[in-house]
């Protein structure tokens, strides 16, 4: 599984370490580059103090060792005063380190290029070759012995001599490497304090996710409440709306299979309970009259509770059987079928009129359409009241509709979108059925790709049936 | 004893009606919720059988109204719907007993009897009065041990007085309690109470004139 948190700190801290690697590259350079003008700038001011100290000696041709070596301490303690990096040079000096102490060489050339003096330090080959052929003044970088060299030239001021003044840049390096160094040695050290303070910042962040999953699972069964919690982040806001969402429609779903199973208790118990009741009567009677009226209430519950099993069992088959599919014209098919109902609109004197175009064929599945137009015109005989009407109607224009139109008092709203659901009655039917017939037929639609719609007439006279392919 | 139906389903509202007047009640059945809402504002009637399915008005509302009018009338609700948390809903919303489809006719009359017998605040089944003994449930009467043999009208009316004694009861109470909404026969009342004098001597039942019938509390 993934982790926000690892993740963010393994991404935080590498971002750190590449813009703190990024910062050391450019802190060495620029430490270099500060570095190097101050050291010119002490290796000119040496230059002119050398001048200034032993050209006159010089001419005298008495300076001995020992002043060498004097003049050599005193050019390697030249710093140069009022420039901004002087002073740190100071504080290392006066914090007693030592560590970069100059080694300033120097030699002095006269106008035959022979060399007339040089400090100990300092090569017997000329530090900058370029700059004494031409005698030119200025800073140079020149290699001698492997090794780098900072060059400054410069005529004496008598113009007889020709004054080179050098240093090693290893000094200059080893200053600027010792300042990025200190640079990398801080941050590394913060390194461990950044990624626990990361840690802590990560986890209040997430805080937020622990509890909702706190609050969504210490609920009871059955508790589809939106989420309360205060203060959630904008960011955490659309997770606990979604969340919200699918809780209200699973409880939707929820108190629709609660609604499915109070119904089909009802429908499988009631005739049970009819029958155990009326059986219990005719067992406790003594009037014989008595007991064949219950034993007939018998015969009576028990052909309920066939046609609730036989419904059942066409529920069960039509989730097993494939559909085929063939022409089919709807005018025999729904003429044939009437025809099976003949003796029950003799009995409730009903008037029937079929209005079709001729020969309406559609692709379908002949077993499935007939249980379909069947059960429609069953129920539309069956809640149509006494000398009813009922008009039938096919017609094939843009779609084809087969409309089926009764007497039936009307449905109220609430009740129509629960018509299709199993085992649901419209409360006070007085009708014998088991709620199961309009379920099966909007099933069977659904197979069959037929809209089947249930509606009360626009004038309030009665109910009309559509299916509409 | 009176005793109002309220089941929705013509099949078992019928085996109910026949099955509860074999064990001896006066029983009035309505289909719906809104019939069954009307009988109890207008009517007296001793305990209710109620469906919760029922039409128009359901049984928890018919329930809610019954007790918000003050009527502390028995009532045991006779359902499909068994969930624990349902069962909860119908006791907690002022039935007394909740009995769930199928069940069995005695244990409906059974509970009935249970019921009754909290209402009048007794413990033992059995009413007994001096020396005569009335037992609901076997719908049986002894006196001085003997059983003595009654008609169900008599016994009706026996057990109703028996019931509310040192109450004077009225005719009309009496009749409703023997007849319900099937009508009266005109003097029948006073047959029957003169059958029960004939059977348990004079002074057992009094006629309080033009109010109705006692039977006088026990002075020790």
């Amino acid at each position: 599984m993934i982790s926000i948190r690892r993740r963010l700190i393994i991404m935080l801290l590498s971002l750190i370490i590449t813009i703190g690697g990024v910062t050391v590259f450019f802190t060495y350079n620029d430490a270099q580059h500060e570095v190097g003008e101050l050291f010119d700038a002490q290796l000119a001011q040496s230059a002119r103090v050398l001048d200034a100290l032993i050209l006159h000696q010089i001419n005298k041709s008495d300076i001995t060792r020992v002043d060498l070596n004097d003049i050599q301490n005193i050019l390697n303690h030249i710093t140069v005063l009022n420039t901004p990096s002087n002073n740190i040079v100071n504080e290392n000096d006066n914090s007693g380190i030592t560590s970069y102490e100059r080694k300033i060489a120097f030699q002095i050339w006269n106008d035959k290029n022979e060399l007339i003096l040089r400090s100990a330090s300092a090569p017997d080959i000329p530090l900058s070759n370029s700059s004494l052929k031409d005698k030119s003044p200025g800073y140079f970088d020149e290699h001698i012995n492997n090794k780098r060299w900072r060059v400054f030239s410069l005529k004496t001021e008598d113009k007889k001599y020709f004054m080179q003044v050098g240093e090693q840049y290893e000094i200059r390096d080893e200053l600027a490497t010792d300042i990025s160094k200190q640079l990398i040695r801080t941050s590394l050290l913060s390194l461990p304090i950044l990624a626990i303070l990361i840690w802590i910042a990560i986890s209040k962040g997430l805080s937020p996710l622990g509890r909702i999953a706190n609050e969504v699972t210490k609920r009871n069964k059955g508790n589809f409440k939106a989420l309360d919690l205060e203060d959630i982040p904008l960011e955490i806001e659309p997770l606990t709306l979604s969340i919200d969402d699918l809780l209200k429609r699973l409880e939707e779903a929820f108190e629709k299979e609660q609604r499915f199973t109070d119904d089909a208790a009802h429908e499988l118990r009631t005739p049970l309970a009819a029958l155990k009741t009326q059986a219990q009567v005719a067992l406790a009677s003594n009037n014989d009259d008595e007991k064949e009226r219950a034993l007939k209430k018998i015969v009576q519950g028990v052909d309920r509770a066939s046609h609730l099993v036989n419904q059942m069992l066409v529920i069960a088959r039509m989730e097993k059987y494939p559909i085929t599919n063939q022409s089919i014209n709807l005018n025999e098919l729904t003429s044939e079928l009437l025809e099976q109902f003949k003796n029950k609109i003799k009995l409730k004197g009903l008037s029937v009129s079929f209005n079709a175009q001729e020969d309406v064929v559609v692709q379908s599945d002949i077993t499935s359409l007939t249980i379909l137009i069947n059960n429609l015109l069953d129920n539309a005989i069956r809640y149509s009241p006494d000398k009813g009407e009922i008009n039938i109607s096919l017609s094939s224009n843009n779609t084809i509709v087969l409309s089926i139109e009764n007497n039936a008092e009307v449905i109220i709203a609430e009740d129509l979108e629960r018509v299709f659901d199993r085992f649901y009655r419209v409360p006070g039917t007085n009708v014998e059925g088991c709620g199961l017939g309009l379920s099966i037929s909007k099933k069977i639609s659904d197979c069959l790709g037929i809209r089947l719609s249930l509606d009360n007439k626009v004038d309030g006279s009665g109910i009309v049936a559509k299916m509409v392919w | 004893m009176r005793l109002l139906l309220a089941e929705d389903d013509d099949l078992l509202g019928d085996g109910l009606c026949v099955g509860l007047k074999q064990a001896g009640y006066t029983v009035d059945w309505v289909k719906d919720g809104i019939a069954a809402n009307n009988a109890l504002k207008h009517e007296q009637f001793e305990i209710l059988v109620l469906d919760l399915g029922l039409p128009r008005m359901s049984g928890m509302e018919v329930l809610k109204a019954l007790r918000a009018s003050g009527n502390m009338i028995p009532v045991l609700i006779l359902t499909a719907l068994d969930r624990i948390e349902q069962r909860v809903a119908g006791l907690d919303g002022g039935a007394d007993d909740y009995l769930v489809k199928p069940f069995d006719l005695d244990e409906l009359c059974a509970r009935l009897r249970v019921l009754q017998r909290r209402t009048a605040g007794r413990a033992n089944p059995i009413l007994i009065y001096k020396s005569i003994k009335l037992d609901p449930a076997a719908h049986e009467v002894t006196l001085d041990g003997e059983v003595i043999e009654l008609s169900h009208h008599e016994f009706v009316i026996l057990h109703y007085l028996l019931d509310n004694i040192g109450r004077v009861i009225s005719r009309e109470k009496l009749e409703e309690a023997l007849y319900g909404w099937d009508g009266v026969e005109s003097n029948s009342l006073e047959v029957f109470i003169h059958h029960l004098r004939k059977k348990f001597g004079a002074s057992l039942i009094k006629t309080i004139r033009n109010v109705g019938y006692v039977i006088e509390k026990d002075s020790p």
